[in-house]
């Protein structure tokens, strides 16, 4: 197996992101996705509080209405 | 007008509606067999987008920084596992997770390798696919068999720990009790080597850890599946944050990419939850082992077309 020399540039940031520096782009990175998986967790924990409210309201019966996601494996 | 340039090296543009429909379906594998998806991601960025390795990897990780912090807020409501493993684990998952993003700055640094007489083809990427191969593989197996010994099981364990070989086995001390799942002596260097695995696995493929995790805590330590589920959701957290900050000074994230998948992801993961209501265990672990399979044959062809050139 012959080893041979890359010509090819190492990928960069393009010229849009380098506007931040690099330490801010890292922790926004981190930050935008954390608030999209809160904001995930806020909206299904606000349906499965109405659907079941609902459902209570309707037959009295306690179920579920969003089941949590589990491993199966 | 929905292809949209993705930024990072990423040279040619996107189009958008692929990107959430993978996206839509890495967010269903994930809601309906409860693993990250990351297996599936890298491999499919690089070989569905064209996307550079590096960037597949920091990019999945980017992602995983949504998916995992929503899996641990549920799992901690519903009080399943035991968080003090993740912090025993944390120190050794630190360390790998940066020794992964290393090895994968030295790979891509590498440039190519041509293998007998066939073209140059880039050296990471023969890595990470012989790499993908061996531990998917690994892992299809185990589902199978596990899936078919399941049918002789009349009686559910519950949620009863039955202490496993890294238990009863493996005796390097200092020891941890951790009577919320019901195991006691637990060697802390163990459970410090795993996880600095599970780190460079992150830092070095992209994936969360979670489908090698997983195995390890119900074989290896015998926990049941209710608490298996709950625990190492605040390492993986805790995990691909560094993972992403590290690869994101590197320049190896695209955000744009990360929030495209993650958007489908997160409405896919409900669908392929509410799909686990309708099809029994056993089922799901056969399909779910069919999904990995199918993913070790699209990697070793595309090894394969690569190495022909």
């Amino acid at each position: 197996m012959d080893e041979v020399k890359n010509e090819a540039p190492l990928p960069t940031l393009p010229r849009e992101e380098m506007s931040f520096s690099l330490l801010e782009y890292a922790v926004i990175c981190i930050v935008v996705p954390v608030l999209w998986g809160l904001a995930v967790v806020w909206a299904s924990n606000r349906i499965e509080r109405i659907v079941l409210r609902r459902r209570k309201g309707s037959k009295g019966r306690r179920k579920q209405a969003l089941p949590p996601i589990e491993y199966h494996i | 007008m929905l292809s949209v340039h993705l930024g990072a090296g990423i040279g040619h543009p996107v189009f958008l509606p692929e990107l959430a429909l993978v996206g839509l379906f890495i967010g269903y594998v994930a809601g309906m067999f409860g693993v990250g998806g990351g297996f599936l991601l890298t491999p499919m960025l690089i070989y569905l987008f064209g996307v550079p390795a590096p960037i597949a990897v920091g990019s999945a990780l980017c992602q995983k920084c949504g998916t995992s912090i929503a899996s641990f807020l549920k799992y901690r409501s519903l009080e399943r596992g035991d968080p003090r493993i993740d912090l025993v684990m944390l120190g050794g998952s630190l360390i790998g997770v940066d020794a992964g993003t290393r090895v994968l700055k030295r790979l891509s640094e590498l440039g190519s390798w041509r293998i007998g007489n066939g073209p140059e083809v880039p050296a990471i990427n023969v890595v990470l696919d012989v790499l993908f191969i061996v531990l998917l593989s690994g892992i299809a197996a185990y589902t199978f068999r596990d899936a078919w010994q399941a049918r002789r099981r009349v009686v559910p364990r519950g949620d009863r720990t039955i202490p496993g070989p890294l238990v009863t086995r493996v005796r390097i001390p200092p020891y941890i009790d951790l009577p919320d799942v019901q195991l006691a002596q637990v060697s802390v260097p163990m459970l410090a080597y795993i996880g600095f695995v599970l780190g460079m696995a992150s830092g070095l493929m992209g994936i969360g850890g979670g489908v090698l995790f997983m195995p390890i805590l119900l074989y290896g330590y015998g926990l049941s599946l209710r608490n298996a589920a709950g625990t190492g959701v605040l390492l993986l957290f805790v995990t691909v944050s560094l993972g992403t900050f590290e690869q994101a000074l590197q320049g190896y994230v695209s955000l744009k990419l990360a929030m495209a998948i993650l958007i489908g992801s997160s409405v896919g993961s409900q669908l392929g939850a509410l799909t686990t209501h309708y099809l029994p265990n056993r089922t799901l672990r056969l399909i779910f082992a069919i999904v990995v399979a199918g993913t070790v044959v699209m990697i070793g062809w595309d090894l394969s077309r690569l190495l022909r050139g």
